[in-house]
């Protein structure tokens, strides 16, 4: 079976803004894929893409096999979606929704609905415009996975949730997966929710993903670090560097992949505290984040003496 | 495809609510026994109402899912863009029929709780309120049909605007009754109307299934499907409406030209002038304001001292170019293309004000005796409004004198007081007078009033009309020029206008300037094809008509090359591919500025953008390898 | 049954975790042999992680023979400790200890301080009275 979700060489953009500069990566069948980034780094373009809503303007992005622009109702019956903004027709009932639903997915599973509802305390007679926004993101989940999907397709379903309705959220999600197994592929910033459910995360920076690893991987190969340089010495510019924040003494320094060779060579011009592992938070803020801690929170004038802030990736 | 309409329920309602609330007002504006028990009248209301209402509901259809913001919400289904557009259609379709029938109904309904014994009613009447809100469907096409187009709202509902008025205009002079006498005449051009307006429908119903779906994204090019039908078709609508616009602007600085054109007259002395202004208006009394200028053969202002006009031999028509407009078919009543046609029978207007059945035929008397070829209708200015117009008819040749009654339905005939007998009608006096053998009169208070004594002792014969001279006028916007003959056929007069001040140059160069915004495929069909001086139709040219002025062809038609090369040269530096560079080409050779300004607007820079230059991708800085899961 | 805890911020893979809180129950005698663990649905729902990280860690756990798979009944605990070739087991151990060591020497700890604490955690494991939990 061929990957549910292949990006090829993705590039958009607006105007003169560029949002995807040449993403690439590949969702594998069965697979929890995380998109990661801050806001504006062009995942939730990259999802909208995926399914069609907008166009690439160069590469392309194949999703079940097919080109994402010629997504045709074949492959949609096979792929839930639940979008950033838990949108439903806001004049319905709740009844009416699922009834919409019904109407208009072939395989929609009613019964799966109403357990699901009843579970999650919603009535079939409320208005959708009273529903809380946490209410109206969990019916949108019970109605994208009520058609048992083989892929999930997921923006940002946590936003704006609170952390009962977020482990609710994980609930549905695991159960789903328990079920049927499918590939997921959500973008999220919770990231405590991602490091428990995802197999794969890739982290995208301004239209680059800079990360494409599986949690496991990332979390074994990078280490942080406290280094404390002779003579005020700057840390080395190396690969495995991926970021040295200046702190009250010395530096943070978030190492990839640290081997003797570079440790050594870190020891020789500092002094080296023992490694730590590294949370995802942690690591995400490190490879997305602003070089120096606190530099968001300076006035903007310093900003234009510095130049443009340089962000590495 | 039922289930789909669970989402449109709400605006439907409230549509069908809204709309059919304002038609039934509007129908209650109307009296019961006009639209139901009569032949009915027009209803201009509901004509109107019912075009905005329909283009309201085809818009609203089509983008009230984009404008919700649930668009994405509603495209991530099993269902084709079709499907999803077929219910678009269908909801379209069930407010158009609710509104075709709750309307009536409802009054109908109204009107039998306030008079419980309503007249004979006819329900078959309902065509022609069906008629009236014809419109209502065609227009919600064209909504559908532009709502579909990927840009901005404000531009769709403008582009919908504009191809709504330029094929309404089109259908309606289409469906425009030639002929003034017949009922039948009438019914052909509702039959026309009705099918042109329901064909109109069905075109854009299928061009909206063509192009529904696409997206707004500024930055790819259109789609070539939605260029060819979206984009074509607002050039030509667009194109059209330019064209109707040049016709305005051509004649509204020519009439500014022509109001120095002057009649030709005889005066006392027996000679020949130029006398412009003659008569300029109707003053608010119905009496003409003369004022005349007159003006010698180099058309400069000279006064003419106590000569009077004898004579007025040609005038040149005003070649007062009018703006087509849009309306339900109905009978366009010329107040002045006279009341006895034919001398055979004396027909009336009854109801001015709708032109429904219109055309009675009356005669002298109650059997509706013709009158004779002679007789002429009288009694300018006068108008009194308590009984309406007066109608008079004086057959000159029996010297008698008629007046409509309209109890009676026919021309009952008027004696003058005192036994007088009346001798002449003096048409040229405001108001009319009746020179009597003994006195003269006026009409008043509804009876003769006597002026003063008459000089005339005896009847005259009417002077006949001396067929002395012959005038030949060849009409021009521009250059108009007079010939006159005497009966010999001998040239009496000769004078060919052209601009000479400068301001007349000016208005002529303006005229010859909006000239260039008519499409040059118009210019060389109008110049080839049609009659000498066409003002009814505003597709051609009148400068060009008839095989005039083909230097100006030439130049439109260079205009248009300019146009093109201009468009390509643009769309060529954009880098737009083979099929946008030959759709415009095309387009602005054959119709000019109109494509080229609409180049610049549907063609945009970004669109055909290349991006960012391509730099060498860059592996992400932590990857691991595909997971090859066990499950 | 027997609790399983995970962090799932810790640095430690979740599957690697869930496969040492049931190692070590069993090392510890908090899970009798024979017991049956919960379905993969059920634990993944308990920790609120992804089923297949479950799974993955109960395949370990089966290719260890800690666990074994019954069709349909779902997976028992076998009661013997992982039965992993020796060379691999002692590999292990020593990369175990190996970091262990490491991580010590550099908390500051003489290497007397290490063995005993060592003994003492290993005393800690055989004679802490098993928490049972009903």
């Amino acid at each position: 079976m061929s990957a549910p979700i292949e990006f090829e060489d993705v590039w958009r953009w607006f105007g003169s803004q560029v949002v995807l500069r040449g993403l690439s990566f590949r969702v594998e069948p069965g697979q929890v894929y995380a998109l990661l980034g801050r806001n504006g780094a062009g995942k939730t373009t990259a999802l909208r893409i995926l399914l069609g809503f907008l166009a690439p303007l160069r590469g392309r992005a194949r999703i079940l096999g097919v080109e994402s622009e010629q997504l045709g109702p074949a492959q949609r019956a096979k792929i839930g979606y639940v979008g950033e903004d838990h949108r439903l027709y806001s004049t319905m009932r709740v009844r009416d929704v699922v009834a919409f639903e019904a109407g208009t997915r072939p395989g929609f599973r009613r019964d799966l609905v109403a357990t699901a509802l009843a579970r999650c305390g919603l009535l079939e007679k409320q208005r959708v415009r009273q529903l809380s926004r946490g209410q109206r993101a969990q019916l949108c989940l019970v109605l994208a996975v009520a058609t048992t999907p083989e892929l999930l397709i997921c923006d940002d379903p946590a936003l704006g949730l609170d952390v009962v309705m977020r482990r609710e959220l994980l609930d549905a999600l695991i159960d789903l997966l328990a079920e049927t197994g499918c590939s997921v592929l959500l973008s999220s910033h919770f990231l405590q929710d991602v490091e428990r459910i995802a197999d794969r995360v890739g982290v995208l920076h301004e239209g680059r993903l800079i990360v494409d690893a599986t949690l496991e991987d990332l979390k074994r190969r990078v280490r942080r670090a406290t280094w404390m340089p002779r003579e005020g010495a700057a840390p080395p510019r190396e690969a495995q560097i991926l970021r040295a924040a200046r702190r009250r003494v010395g530096f943070e320094l978030s190492l990839l992949d640290a081997d003797e060779p570079l440790l050594e060579r870190l020891r020789a011009t500092g002094e080296l505290a023992p490694l730590a592992p590294c949370s995802l938070e942690e690591l995400v803020l490190d490879l997305t984040g602003p070089e120096e801690p606190g530099l968001l929170r300076q006035p903007l004038s310093s900003f234009a003496e510095r130049g443009a802030v340089e962000v590495r990736s | 495809m039922i289930a789909l309409l669970r989402k449109d329920r709400p605006w439907m309602r409230s549509v069908i609510v809204g709309g059919g609330a304002v038609m039934t007002v509007v129908q209650m504006t109307t009296d019961l026994r006009e639209t139901w028990a009569l032949p009915p009248i027009e209803m201009k209301g509901l004509f109107t109402v019912g075009w905005i209402w329909g283009l309201f509901l085809g818009l609203a259809a089509s983008v009230f899912d984009e404008k919700l913001g649930t668009r994405e919400l509603l495209e991530h289904r099993p269902l084709s863009q079709r499907r999803l557009h077929a219910s678009r259609v269908l909801a379209c379709a069930v407010v158009l029929a609710a509104w075709n029938f709750l309307p009536s109904l409802l009054r109908l309904g109204i009107a039998a709780l306030l008079d419980p014994q309503v007249l004979a009613i006819r329900p078959e009447l309902i065509t022609y309120v069906w008629l009236d809100l014809i419109p209502c469907t065609s227009a919600c096409a064209i909504g559908l049909f532009v709502g579909a187009f990927p840009f901005r709202l404000r531009w769709r509902v403008a582009i919908s605007l504009v191809l709504l008025y330029s094929l309404f205009a089109l259908i309606s002079w289409c469906a425009e009754p030639w002929s003034n006498e017949e009922q039948a005449a009438i019914e052909r051009s509702r039959w026309i109307f009705a099918n042109l307006h329901l064909a109109t429908a069905l075109a854009f119903v299928l061009a909206s299934f063509a192009i529904c779906g696409s997206r707004r994204d500024i930055d790819r090019p259109l789609p070539p499907r939605m260029r060819l039908l979206g984009v074509g078709s607002t050039v030509l609508t667009a194109t059209l409406a330019t064209t109707f616009a040049a016709h305005l602007l051509e004649g509204r600085h020519s009439v500014e030209l022509q109001r120095k054109f002057p009649a030709i007259v005889r005066t006392t002395r027996g000679a020949f002038a130029l006398v412009r202004d003659l008569p300029l208006r109707q003053g608010p009394m119905g009496q003409s304001i003369h004022s005349a200028e007159f003006v010698d053969e180099e058309h400069r202002p000279r006064m003419l001292g106590a000569e009077r006009i004898e004579e007025r031999i040609a005038q040149l028509p005003r070649p007062w170019l009018t703006l087509p407009s849009f309306g339900a078919p109905r009978l366009h009543w010329r107040t002045s293309g006279g009341y006895l046609e034919s001398g055979m029978y004396c027909t009336l207007q009854l109801r001015e004000h709708d032109g429904r059945y219109a055309f009675r035929s009356f005669g002298k008397g109650p059997d509706g005796t013709p009158f004779a070829a002679d007789a002429v209708r009288v009694a300018k200015g006068y108008r009194s409004y308590d009984s309406g117009p007066l109608h008079l008819v004086f057959e000159r040749s029996s010297q008698s004198l008629w007046k409509l009654d309209s109890e009676l339905g026919s021309f009952v005939p008027l004696a003058l007081p005192n036994g007088d007998t009346l001798i002449d009608v003096d048409s040229s006096a405001t108001p009319t007078e009746f020179v009597g053998t003994q006195v003269v009169y006026s009409w008043r208070n509804q009876e003769f009033q006597p002026v003063r004594a008459s000089g005339r002792s005896e009847i005259i014969a009417p002077k006949p009309k001396a067929p002395l001279l012959r005038a030949h006028i060849e009409k021009d916007l521009l250059s108009p020029s007079h010939q006159i003959f005497d009966a010999a056929g001998t040239l009496m007069f000769e004078h060919a206008y052209a601009p000479r001040t400068s301001s007349e140059r000016r208005s002529a160069g303006l005229v010859i300037a909006w000239s260039f915004a008519r499409p040059p495929a118009l210019s060389v069909a109008g110049h080839l094809g049609a009659s000498p001086m066409e003002t009814e139709n505003a597709l051609i040219d009148p400068l060009v008509s008839g095989g005039r002025r083909t230097w100006l062809v030439a130049l439109h038609l260079l205009f248009g090359a300019l146009c093109a090369a201009i468009a390509l040269w643009r769309l060529r530096r954009l880098g737009a591919d083979r099929h946008a560079c030959w759709f415009w080409g095309v387009l602005t050779l054959l119709l000019g500025l109109t494509p080229l300004l609409a180049s610049l607007c549907f063609e945009r820079r970004r669109a055909w953008s290349r991006g960012p230059a391509i730099e060498p991708s860059v592996p992400p800085r932590i990857v691991s390898a595909p997971a090859i899961l066990s499950t | 049954m027997f609790p399983i805890r995970i962090d799932p911020s810790s640095a430690e893979p979740l599957y690697e975790q869930v496969v040492f809180a049931v190692k070590s129950a069993v090392a510890r005698g908090a899970a009798e042999p024979g017991e049956r663990l919960p379905s993969v649905r059920e634990l993944a729902r308990e920790l609120a992680i992804n089923p297949n990280t479950v799974v993955r860690a109960y395949e370990l756990l089966e290719r260890d023979g800690v666990i074994v798979r019954r069709q349909g009944a779902g997976c028992f605990l076998t009661g013997k400790s992982s039965d992993r070739a020796v060379a691999e087991r002692r590999k292990q151990l020593q990369e175990l200890l190996q970091r262990a060591a490491t991580e010590a020497h550099h908390l500051g700890f003489a290497p007397d301080d290490i063995r005993k604490a060592l003994e003492q955690a290993l005393e800690r494991l055989h004679f802490d009275p098993p928490r049972r939990k009903a």
